[in-house]
């Protein structure tokens, strides 16, 4: 099981109620913050960026599908996935929550296996993608960097090395030039030999 | 995105019509395959694996906790997720499916929005996970790719700076300008350390299991 304890959920519901029974849910799990509308639900989107935001629908003043519509607009927050509060009944805000960007949704009253279940499997998604791209760059960084160091001194040395062959007086200037390519190389070959030995 | 349309779904249901609005709700997305009962559902997903498997509970014969049992119980099958398919009543059935080992759930009647986001959630994780064990599994194969390339980067270095060590006796013995003496001098040292480097790249690569 990969750790998402580091990760940060943010609760989004005006009925105090709700909010106790999801932190109580998820507070051993991740880190878990609290907004009881929707304007202070985007402020702390934009200051704490958290890695989930779960989302009541109905809430006084600004609701809880114009609260994602925003989140999903603004560049820097569009992927913070969301998920929806929505009443067992309310089939239709399912539906609109998707519309509107949400990845999943939970119903009220909640279930805690499901409520536990939806979290992790978007948190993990959150995790795993950084992982892996993480892990793609550093194998594309080795792989280029050993590609494009050595290169061009190769080439260098090569076509150095082949006038050098023809030259009938020596020249001083390509003989340098080799030098130069010669010890760039070789300092390569020792960082190479070094990232393999360690 | 993953390229998730390659992934196959397996549909598990003894009811044809929900078999179809399944099929129908993700059959642009994926590669979907069909079981109307746990034994051919087991057979099936013995003859290739699906990267997912949405698993009707109530069937006749072997229900889909029992499919999900024996899935669980094979650690060649226990990685594929399950996403059970329960009745909107059977509260009970819920709270037992996760129990069982499945990653999530969707009622009957299906919500086509709801059914498409879970299968694609659990097989975005799937096929994360899949990849990023390839590249962890790799990191062995990243070693021994890695020496391939410090081999050929050592051949290639070998045979120009073999071809110089060749050139500067004759270089030394044609000229008596004192600089370019100094400057061979100093290249004879560079190209000897040059190989000194590349033997020692070639003796890594052939030398023991090789760590990254």
């Amino acid at each position: 099981m990969r750790d998402l304890s580091e990760c940060r959920v943010l609760i989004v519901d005006d009925t105090k109620a709700n909010v106790d029974v999801l932190v109580e849910t998820l507070r051993d799990h991740y880190k878990v913050s609290v907004a009881m509308n929707g304007e202070d639900a985007l402020r702390a989107i934009s200051r704490n960026r958290p890695d989930l935001v779960l989302l009541d629908i109905m809430m006084p003043g600004m609701d809880g599908f114009e609260v994602c519509a925003r989140i999903k607009e603004n560049p820097e927050t569009a992927e913070t996935p969301v998920i929806f509060i929505s009443a067992l009944d309310e089939s239709d805000s399912k539906t609109t929550g998707f519309a509107h960007g949400a990845v999943d949704y939970v119903t009220k009253p909640f279930d805690a296996d499901e409520v536990k279940a939806r979290c992790r499997a978007q948190l993990e998604i959150v995790v795993l993608r950084k992982e892996l791209a993480e892990a793609l760059k550093r194998q594309e960084d080795l792989s280029v960097r050993i590609g494009k160091d050595l290169q061009q001194p190769l080439r260098d040395i090569v076509q150095l090395a082949h006038e050098l062959s023809r030259e009938e007086e020596e020249d001083e200037e390509i003989l340098m030039q080799l030098l130069v390519s010669l010890s760039k190389t070789a300092s390569l070959c020792d960082e190479l030999v070094e990232s393999v030995q360690s | 995105m993953h390229h998730l349309s390659d992934c196959r779904v397996l549909i598990v249901d003894d009811t044809r019509a929900n078999v179809d609005v399944l099929v129908q709700t993700l059959r642009d997305r994926y590669k979907i395959n069909i079981a109307l009962d746990g034994v051919s559902a087991l057979r099936t997903i013995e003859r290739g694996h699906p990267d997912l498997i949405l698993l009707d509970i109530m069937m006749p014969g072997m229900n889909g906790f029992q499919v999900a049992e024996k899935l669980k119980a094979d650690p060649a099958t226990s990685n594929i997720p399950i996403i059970f398919i329960s009745a909107l009543t059977d509260e009970k059935d819920k709270v037992t499916a996760f129990a069982e080992g499945g990653v999530d759930y969707v009622t009957k009647p299906f919500q086509a929005a709801e059914v498409q986001a879970r299968v694609r959630t659990h097989l975005e994780i799937k096929k994360m996970r899949d990849q990023l064990e390839g590249v962890a599994s790799s990191a062995q194969g990243a070693n021994t790719a890695h020496l391939k390339i410090a081999v050929t980067v050592a051949q290639q270095l070998l045979r120009p700076i073999n071809k110089a060590l060749e050139l500067i006796p004759q270089l030394t013995s044609e000229s008596d300008i004192a600089k370019i003496h100094q400057s061979l001098a100093g290249l004879a040292d560079d190209l000897k350390q040059s190989k000194g480097t590349c033997d020692r790249l070639l003796a890594a690569a052939g030398g023991t299991q090789p760590t990254l």
